[in-house]
């Protein structure tokens, strides 16, 4: 007789939240728009779009709830059938929060986003929901397997979401793209899973560290295409060419939470990997993310200088912060990894405020995408072309922004490992990236608007999560760390966290 | 020891950046803009001033900022950096009180003087910051204000943003190196506390390493060759920005970290051997640009780069002697540069230009501002009784006593330089005050108001008693900071303005002379300009522009790609390093071989064949199947039952499916055929990729076994799960959990082709039923 598999309700809540949101909307949707004579009137799209973000938002708030529940309790708890499948630690509810934050800003910032390009769909919310619901499963997956179902997960829905703006062209090039590269991406990845467990005869994570011979061709082989899987989804060069094309192509508000949740999940799930999976001091790992990390920098940077598209220029803008993330992989030690996981948690409120403020500006069917939109914001739209300078500001690392801190973070612990090179990329590849970060504020306040702007007020969503952005960028600038305000009794060391969170991977 | 006054000095260095923040927010302040801001910068001079009078002295720990990153808020507080705060603040106020004249109650003046209340607290910060880390913020805030004000006048001129990023860029590649060199620091000593790293002693190796990382973003920052091309394209701000930021604090900073570092770095051998050569270089070649230019706003900006080569040389000779020498002119500089332009903006002002081929005989409209300026100008020549002349005198005894290997570069580079100082303030003396007026704007020039002429009246009269008091001076100003910075009293005799005939004041008369007649000679040729080159403006340009074509062409040659350019790129990366393998193929013809799966292998061919062969899709469709089936028989021939029967369940589905997409999508042309060129070029692709991976499944299934996975299977698959087909079981039971998520994705699939499908049934927007569906 076997005892019963051991199955804790409660390791699963962050998931059965955002799965079980996405059904109920789509049941939601379904009531709303056909079902309008149950309610006994007609109900608008716009109305009904709003309606399905409320919902789909609380139950990202019920999920944040049990998952800040979990990380403040320090357990770690496994869930298993057969196979422990999934984790529930601090390192991964630090990231499943911030996945789960970066949702909710996703949801408020596509309300009246949708209503303009009309394309307001139920379905919308609930492909957003089981996206974070891959995701979350990804950054807890303690298998292979696990991490392959949710990087699926994670990633399919957003294939049909890049392509959601049916009726433009762009759009739909972007997902048939991303979907033909990513399958490749994901059967590679398969395929190393596969080598893998030939080499060892273990999909779990802590049975291959146990087992892994870090001299064995087909080991390493199997490594090797996992990392071409994981650097695919962090867009990291050379599995780069991707990101501009999709995320020119897709709706603002999906290529924002692409650039930020996936980013984020494949991050995370590449460090327990590695951490728990490999062992982050294995040398041929670090030389091959060293490659990455300046090959990343380098054409990051130089590429976005001459976009003249704003969201192109956050893509490229975005491979060079994957770049000097990967620097922390290269130290292969906690502090290296703390220090990606705070520059992941800074990365997504800047980034999110920049996609924002072009989500604000975009027009009814029309977005405002091209750089010299920006030409006289200051005047006819200051709020937003303040907002708009501090992330930029931000991304390019200026002191006084949580940017800097991030990357000021990095290169200590870089320095601390005793590297030198790859700081001295970060700051000459950063000073490129003032170019074009500098660009948009300078047009905003210098030149005279091109046309009067078709749209003035900004909607509440918008609003609220712009100003959130906003306030965490300027936060984590000047407090990245606790003792900060003790006159408020608040204590949000987030730099700590990320410390703490990275202790699970390393086993103390 | 007093007490450390934290809260004075944080208030201190707040005050301006508070008011400047109110100016930015409240339009409606812009009358009261002067009042405020010049009200802000003497209320901080006040406490600067109060805090140096009660002697205090020590580190004020106002902020643990981020601990974990050894980053506070400490001010250093002792007579050096509180004088140097003076000096900020001072000559701040007077700034502001001239900009607020000179702009007048515009918006744009409004939004300059925030501006330059803000860059005055940061550079108030960078003085007097104690830790590294906090001086890098101040030293980068400073940057950034400068690049916001040279733009001021954006709507005027076209040059001004290429000019302001050009000086953002220029320094700000120069700074980073520096934190690296900060963070070096701190990393092999412990501490990031100015205060406490001058009473370590570093190892050598580490004090050069530090200076070499350090000191780049010292020497853009104070605009030092090559770097120096940033500061004349700067002048593109108005005339009281250029006075502050670009002649009297912002350069200066990069001279100031010198002399703060001298005592942590200064044995480097890096110190005057970089030091001497770069400020020599950068001394003559500034004097030599002043000489030839028209504008003379242009013509300051060159002599203030020849004198921050100078005052590089002085720091470069290394010995305590000369961090004095430093100081005094560094002071003096400050003073006497930031009321000279002041003063063209007061002649630009009354005679409407700064053309020299313009000006002349002002002398006789403007005699008040004539005496103010001949004043400032005097001491910038070093002539005596005024400041710059005690500053000369002291930097030329320094150079004769100091015996470094660089000590012949420094007396050339500082004898060459002040000769050419003293032709280029008589070339601009002269050119504005003396003889005809040139052109009608300079003969009906009006006398400037009184506003023109306080800022740079008190200056020049600050100049003038520095002078006179020299040994007040000495005992109240440059021997207590002297002390401070350098930790430890100078044993030397008073600075006296008559020091009887000796060396320096023979040579000081001769290199007077000398610049007098070279003022003669020069006047009268024309002086070549530099080949393009050399010069580093075109040079950045060029980079710029390089780095740009070649980003195009990298745009150019992937952008838009059709995604199979992607996938080789991929697969040709991931399956690279299984080509070695491919010799191993040869082992399959030592194995035996059967008809059946021979049959089998064939039929496999064939069915791929058709499958790129075939032109209609749904015959490729079938003969997918067919490969599929074949597989299906082959794992029959081995013996697996349960791997058939799911294998041709999955064709089954898999060919439904294509043929209902079909259905939808619709028969439409295949794309149009590539060239046979291309054509052989995947085919070879291909063939190596298929033979790659071959060899690499080949050659996993040769390797010695490690470990029997099935053997598991076959012994738990009926003890644990009671059951015997082992893909079942292991589908629903032993990865129960990986299966039901992965129904998920199906079903996410499924929602996603729903939503991507149903809006073919419809036109793309309706846009007369408003925004939606």
């Amino acid at each position: 007789m076997i005892a019963p598999p051991e199955i804790s309700p409660s390791v699963l809540a962050p998931i059965g939240f955002t799965a079980i949101g996405a059904m109920v909307i789509l049941v939601q949707d379904a009531l709303l728009t056909r079902g309008s004579s149950l309610l006994g009137r007609r109900v608008t799209p716009a109305y009904a779009g709003t309606l399905n973000a409320f919902t789909a938002m609380l139950f990202l708030s019920l999920a944040l709830y049990v998952t800040v529940v979990a990380f403040a309790s320090g357990d770690s708890l496994v869930f298993q059938l057969a196979n422990p499948v999934y984790q529930q630690d601090r390192f991964g509810s630090f990231a499943t929060a911030l996945l789960v934050v970066v949702g909710i800003l996703t949801c408020a910032l596509s309300v009246s986003y949708l209503s303009e390009l009309g394309i307001n769909h139920g379905a919308y919310y609930a492909l957003v929901l089981a996206s974070i619901t891959g995701a979350i499963f990804l950054v807890g997956a303690i298998d292979l397997l696990g991490v392959y179902v949710g990087l699926e997960l994670m990633t399919i829905p957003i294939y049909v979401l890049a392509g959601f703006d049916r009726a433009r062209l762009r759009s739909n090039e972007a997902a048939i793209k991303y979907f033909v590269i990513g399958s490749f991406a994901t059967a590679i990845l398969l395929y190393g899973m596969a080598l893998i467990y030939g080499a060892t005869g273990t999909t779990s994570f802590g049975a291959i560290r146990d087992a892994f011979d870090p001299t064995s061709p087909v080991a390493m082989l199997g490594v090797g295409l996992i990392l071409i899987g994981f650097a695919f989804k962090i867009a990291s060069v050379p599995f780069h060419q991707w990101a501009p094309d999709v995320y020119e192509g897709a709706p603002a508000p999906i290529t924002a939470y692409m650039s930020v949740a996936v980013k984020a999940a494949a991050f995370t799930a590449l460090l327990r990997f590695v951490a728990t999976a490999i062992g982050p001091e294995t040398e041929q790992l670090s030389d091959v993310f060293a490659a990455f990390a300046v090959l990343s920098m380098i054409v990051g940077n130089l590429m976005a200088v001459i976009q003249e598209n704003v969201k192109r220029m956050l893509a490229y803008s975005s491979i060079g912060h994957a770049g000097a993330l990967l620097i922390g992989l290269v130290t292969g030690s906690p502090g290296g990894y703390a220090a990606i996981a705070f520059y992941l948690v800074v990365y997504a409120f800047m980034n999110l405020g920049a996609f924002g403020v072009v989500i604000a500006l975009a027009r009814r069917g029309q977005e405002c995408e091209r750089v010299d939109d920006f030409a006289g914001l200051a005047r006819t739209r200051p709020g937003l072309a303040a907002a708009m300078t501090l992330f930029m500001l931000s991304l390019a690392g200026i002191p006084g922004t949580a940017g800097f801190m991030a990357k000021f973070n990095l290169i200590v612990v870089a320095i601390r490992a005793d590297m030198i090179w790859l700081p001295i990329t970060l700051v000459v590849t950063s000073v490129i990236s003032l170019f074009y970060y500098l660009r948009i504020p300078v047009l905003m306040t210098m030149r005279e608007p091109s046309e009067p702007p078709s749209r003035t007020g900004i909607a509440s969503g918008e609003a609220l999560a712009l100003c959130l952005c906003a306030a965490v960028v300027l936060f984590l600038g000047f407090f990245p760390n606790h003792g900060m305000l003790p006159w408020l009794g608040l204590e949000l060391p987030v730099l700590d966290w990320a410390s703490d969170s990275v202790t699970d991977l390393f086993g103390s | 020891m007093t007490a450390v006054p934290v809260w004075t000095a944080t208030a201190a260095v707040l005050l301006p950046a508070l008011i400047g923040v109110l100016l930015l927010a409240a339009p409606r302040l812009a009358g009261a803009a002067r009042l405020l801001a010049v009200a802000a910068s003497a209320g901080s001079l006040l406490l600067f001033a109060r805090m140096l009078a009660a002697g205090a002295s020590g580190v004020a720990v106002a902020w643990e900022w981020a601990p974990a990153l050894s980053l506070r808020v400490a001010w250093r507080l002792d007579v050096a950096t509180l004088a140097f705060a003076v000096l900020v603040a001072g000559v701040g106020a007077l700034v502001l009180h001239f900009a607020g004249a000179y702009f007048g109650p515009t918006s744009k003046g409004r939004k300059a003087i925030a501006l330059l209340c803000i860059f005055q607290a940061s550079m108030l910060g960078l003085v007097l910051a104690d830790e590294l880390l906090l001086l890098f913020t101040f030293w980068e805030l400073t940057g950034l204000c400068s690049f916001f004000l040279i733009i001021t006048d954006a709507d005027k001129r076209d040059d001004t943003f290429a000019a302001a990023q050009q000086a953002l860029v220029v320094t700000v590649s120069g700074a980073l190196p520096m934190l690296i060199g900060f963070i070096y620091l701190i990393s092999e000593t412990g501490t990031g506390s100015l205060s406490t790293l001058v009473s370590l002693e570093l190892p050598l190796r580490v004090q050069t390493i530090a200076l070499a990382l350090i000191l780049p973003g010292i020497l853009t920052k104070s605009a030092q060759l090559p770097f120096h091309f940033w500061l004349p394209g700067a002048m593109a701000a108005p005339t009281p920005i250029s006075a502050y930021l670009h002649s009297a604090t912002m350069v200066k900073a990069g001279l100031l970290l010198l002399l703060y570092l001298f005592p942590i770095c200064g044995e480097s051998a890096l110190w005057s051997g970089l030091l001497i050569p770069v400020g020599a270089a950068t001394c003559l070649w500034g004097s030599y640009q002043a000489l030839r230019q028209d504008d003379v706003k242009l013509l300051m900006a060159w002599s203030t780069v020849s004198q921050l080569g100078l005052m590089t040389i002085t720091a470069g000779l290394g010995n305590d002697l000369a961090i004095r020498a430093a100081i005094l002119y560094l002071l003096a500089h400050a003073v006497f540069k930031a009321g000279l332009f002041l003063g063209i903006g007061a002649i630009d002002h009354a005679a409407g230009t700064r053309k020299l081929s313009l000006l002349g005989g002002l002398r006789h409209r403007t005699p008040l501002l004539c005496a103010v300026v001949a004043v400032l100008a005097g001491s910038m020549a070093g002539l005596p009784p005024f400041a710059g002349f005690l500053s000369k005198e002291l930097v030329l005894k320094k150079l004769l006593l100091s015996d470094t290997p660089m000590h012949d570069v420094a007396v050339l580079g500082i004898v060459l330089g002040s000769i050419g100082t003293a032709a280029y303030t008589t070339r601009f003396f002269f050119g504005c005050f003396a003889g005809r007026p040139r052109s009608d704007a300079a003969a009906t020039a009006q006398p400037p108001g009184f506003a023109f002429l306080l800022a740079p009246g008190l200056l020049a009269a600050l100049s003038l008693a520095a002078g006179l008091a020299a040994p007040y001076t000495d005992r109240f100003v440059v021997e207590p900071m002297t002390t401070a910075l350098l930790g430890y009293r100078l044993a030397v005799p008073e600075l006296r303005l008559w020091h009887g005939i000796n060396v320096p004041l023979i040579l000081s008369s001769v290199i007077l002379t000398l610049g007098f007649l070279l003022y003669r000679v020069s006047g009268r040729t024309r002086l070549p300009g530099l080949p393009a080159v050399l010069d580093g403006s075109r040079g950045f340009e060029a980079v710029l522009t390089r780095a740009q074509s070649i980003g195009g062409a990298c745009n150019r040659a992937l952008a838009g790609a059709s995604p199979s350019v992607y996938i080789a790129l991929l697969l040709a990366l991931a399956f690279a390093g299984a080509l070695p393998l491919v010799g191993r193929l040869s082992g399959l013809l030592s194995l035996g071989w059967n008809l059946g799966g021979t049959i089998l292998l064939v039929l496999l061919a064939f069915s791929l064949a058709l499958t790129v062969g075939l032109a209609s899709k749904v015959g490729r469709i079938l003969a997918l199947t067919a490969a599929g089936f074949a597989v299906a028989m082959l794992f029959g021939l081995l013996n697996a039952p349960d791997l058939v029967l799911t294998q041709l369940l999955v064709e089954v589905l898999t060919t439904v499916f294509f043929l209902l997409a079909i259905r939808f999508i619709g028969h439409r042309e295949p794309a149009p055929q590539a060239t046979p060129r291309v054509q052989t070029l995947r085919l070879a692709f291909a063939a190596t990729v298929g033979l790659a991976s071959a060899a690499l499944v080949f050659a996993l299934h040769t390797l010695p076994r490690q470990t029997r996975i099935a053997d598991y299977y076959f012994e738990a698959g009926p003890r644990v799960a009671k059951g015997h087909n082992l893909v079942n079981l292991v589908l629903s039971d032993f990865r129960g959990l990986d299966t039901l998520i992965e129904t998920l994705v199906v079903l996410v699939v499924g929602l996603g082709v729903i939503a991507l499908m149903r809006g073919r049934e419809l036109p793309p927007r309706q846009s007369a039923q408003g925004p939606d569906r």
